[in-house]
């Protein structure tokens, strides 16, 4: 029994389980496709990753298949049980490197599991490897990457967006069903919406951090990417919940997978759907996208749903208080690589000053230096008052508008992002890059949960369109209902067709 | 502007990042150019706003009992040090350090 790579890029998590579970294949078959598709795609094309760990995954789905044949069915041998999977790299998974995408971090061996990683495993699925993105997170098209450039599926001279881009990809070639990135300010969602795929940013505090690389703690959460909602939910709902090791993360019910269903059965009839009709004019926003959204508020309302105009007064002073507070916050947490303890050093310092300062500067790339020169600044006597104190009263200011839009609806509807995958190299200035997430950014600054649901190709570009959903607070159930519903009417691929055709090319048989 | 390239200096300095002449003049003006991208922050009416230092509204200290709990071992705490000795971390003499390339 072999399973070829252009049956496996087409698998759901749910076809994985099922086939399992029907015994048409095992876990290593699954594993061996994996390997396959990514010897096919990976070198010559995506780039999406800057490790790979082939013998690890083939180990797990050992496990996997040791409980299938025990007698147990895959669905108890956990949620993700044979389902390939790849972690961004400022996750730590043990066995592997952790890079960061950082010449800083470059030899860095894991000492732990990510608790997202561990328990991805646990539900018994299977890593494949460890995902290109932009230097320490810092960026929206994974070029910052020190080691590589990730070219998007859907067309290989365009980026994927960031910063995490290699899962992105990764998934939206085929070469894994499902994979993990961390957002801070639309590094899940933004990489989604160029490559075509699902993206969620779960609310703040549902998925724990512990052992994943910390940009801005205040904003950062981690998710995953699929090519379908309910893969989406069933990875979320394999890994979130409280852990000790991150007090921000609460008490969540898995629930998410449940919430798919509900919007598949019941629908949206009745769910009132924000909208803020200036967005539309904000900076950037190009007319493929703008018709691509408004097509699809045109669905939600034939699916019962009610649109209702909103206002966020302060949302526009989103993007300056991302500006304040992440580099602050980036400043603080890339202090820690001293090049003492662990990361980059030069062999050959005389002072400790020296070996500070020229392991920093040759260890760190211009953007990572970029935001911890920002952050300097902005928290320095004086410059506090008038940027740093201001930006977390805003933030105030922001998270009342949420709160008051979501005593409203039960959801509210952008762009994810103004414009479709830009070419590698089109936009170097950090400024217009900073306004490819001007849709996302609010959301990490309130602390809501937001997905990312491919709604076409651009007109314009050929390139695909997100849609953002928001939702309120630790209620991500709405979001998933409503992209659910969504989702069911469109009937669009969501693996990348120029990939799927490398695919289908001779060497594709498992070994 | 905000900054002149002494100053970006000055925070180079601070930030422990060494920095060469010839890259000053760039790394000024991208970051005057960001700097210039955050002025809305300023425009806010914000007496009695209190601030919002995380998205949890109600999470104030999280504490654990305190109780010793297993951690990693001398030999995995060393493991990824780029220089060490005895078993420890080996630096460069600090007492004869004169302020770095400052």
């Amino acid at each position: 029994m072999s399973l070829s790579p252009a049956e496996y890029t087409g698998f759901s998590v749910l076809d994985i389980l099922t086939g399992l579970d029907c015994r048409d294949f095992t876990a290593r078959d699954v594993a061996k496709a994996a390997i396959a598709t990514i010897e096919s795609l990976e070198a010559e094309h995506v780039g999406a990753f800057i490790s790979l760990t082939p013998e690890m995954a083939l180990k797990a789905a050992g496990n996997v298949d040791g409980t299938c044949v025990s007698g147990a069915s895959p669905f108890e041998a956990g949620l993700l049980a044979g389902v390939p999977i790849g972690y961004k790299d400022n996750m730590n998974l043990l066995g592997s490197r952790t890079t960061c995408a950082s010449r800083m971090m470059e030899n860095y061996e894991s000492m732990v599991n990510a608790t997202c990683v561990s328990k991805t495993l646990a539900a018994g699925a299977l890593p494949m490897g460890k995902t290109n993105l932009d230097e320490f997170a810092f960026g929206s098209s994974t070029e910052t990457s020190a080691f590589k450039t990730t070219h998007n599926p859907w067309d290989l001279t365009r980026v994927p967006g960031g910063s995490s881009g290699g899962s992105a990809a990764a998934v939206a070639s085929g070469m894994l069903t499902v994979a993990l990135g961390s957002d801070t300010g639309g590094s899940i969602r933004q990489p989604a919406s160029f490559c075509g795929v699902v993206g969620f940013k779960p609310t703040y505090g549902v998925v724990s951090r512990y052992g994943v690389v910390a940009f801005g703690s205040s904003l950062d959460q981690v998710g995953p990417f699929g090519r379908s909602v309910a893969d989406v939910a069933l990875t979320t709902d394999a890994m979130c919940g409280h852990d000790v090791r991150d007090s921000t993360s609460q008490n969540i019910d898995p629930t998410y997978y449940k919430s798919v269903l509900a919007g598949q059965r019941e629908g949206i009839k009745g769910m009132r759907v924000g909208v803020v009709s200036e967005y539309l004019n904000a900076p950037g926003v190009t007319a493929e996208v703008t018709a691509a959204f408004k097509e699809a508020l045109q669905r939600v309302e034939d699916l019962g749903a009610h649109i209702v105009e909103l206002e966020l007064p302060h949302a526009k002073a989103a993007l300056s208080a991302y500006y304040v507070i992440g580099p602050c916050e980036a400043f603080s947490n890339l202090s820690r690589f001293d090049s003492i303890r662990y990361g980059y050093c030069v062999p050959d310092a005389t002072t400790m000053t020296e070996q500070y300062e020229r392991s920093r500067a040759e260890g760190f790339g211009p953007e990572v230096i970029r935001r911890i020169l920002l952050g300097t600044y902005l928290l320095s006597s004086g410059v506090y008052d008038t940027y740093y104190y201001p930006a977390q009263q805003v933030r105030t200011l922001i998270t009342q508008d949420y709160h008051s839009a979501f005593e409203q609806v039960d959801v509210l509807l952008t762009p994810t992002s103004p414009r479709t995958a830009f070419a590698v190299g089109e936009v170097s200035d950090p400024t217009t890059m900073y306004l490819s997430d001007i849709f996302t950014i609010p959301i990490n600054i309130a602390g809501n949960g937001g997905l990312s649901l491919p709604i076409g190709l651009g007109l314009d570009s050929g390139m695909p369109v997100g849609l953002q959903i928001i939702g309120p607070q630790f209620k991500d159930s709405n979001i998933m209902r409503v992209a659910a519903a969504l989702e069911a009417t469109y009937d669009i691929p969501r693996l990348a067709p120029l990939v799927q055709e490398l695919s289908n090319t001779p060497g594709g048989d498992a070994r | 502007m905000h900054l002149t390239t002494e100053a970006v200096r000055e925070l180079a300095f601070c930030a422990r990042i060494e920095l060469h002449d010839e890259e000053l003049p760039a790394l000024t003006r991208d970051l005057n150019a960001i700097m210039d991208s955050l002025e809305p922050i300023t425009h806010f009416e914000l007496d009695e706003v209190e601030p919002t230092y995380h998205p949890i509204a109600g999470l104030v200290n999280v504490t654990r009992e305190d109780v010793a709990k297993p951690c990693l071992t001398q030999q995995e705490a060393l493991s990824n040090a780029p220089f060490t000795q005895d078993g420890q971390f080996k630096i460069p003499p600090i007492l004869a350090d004169a302020g770095g390339t400052r």
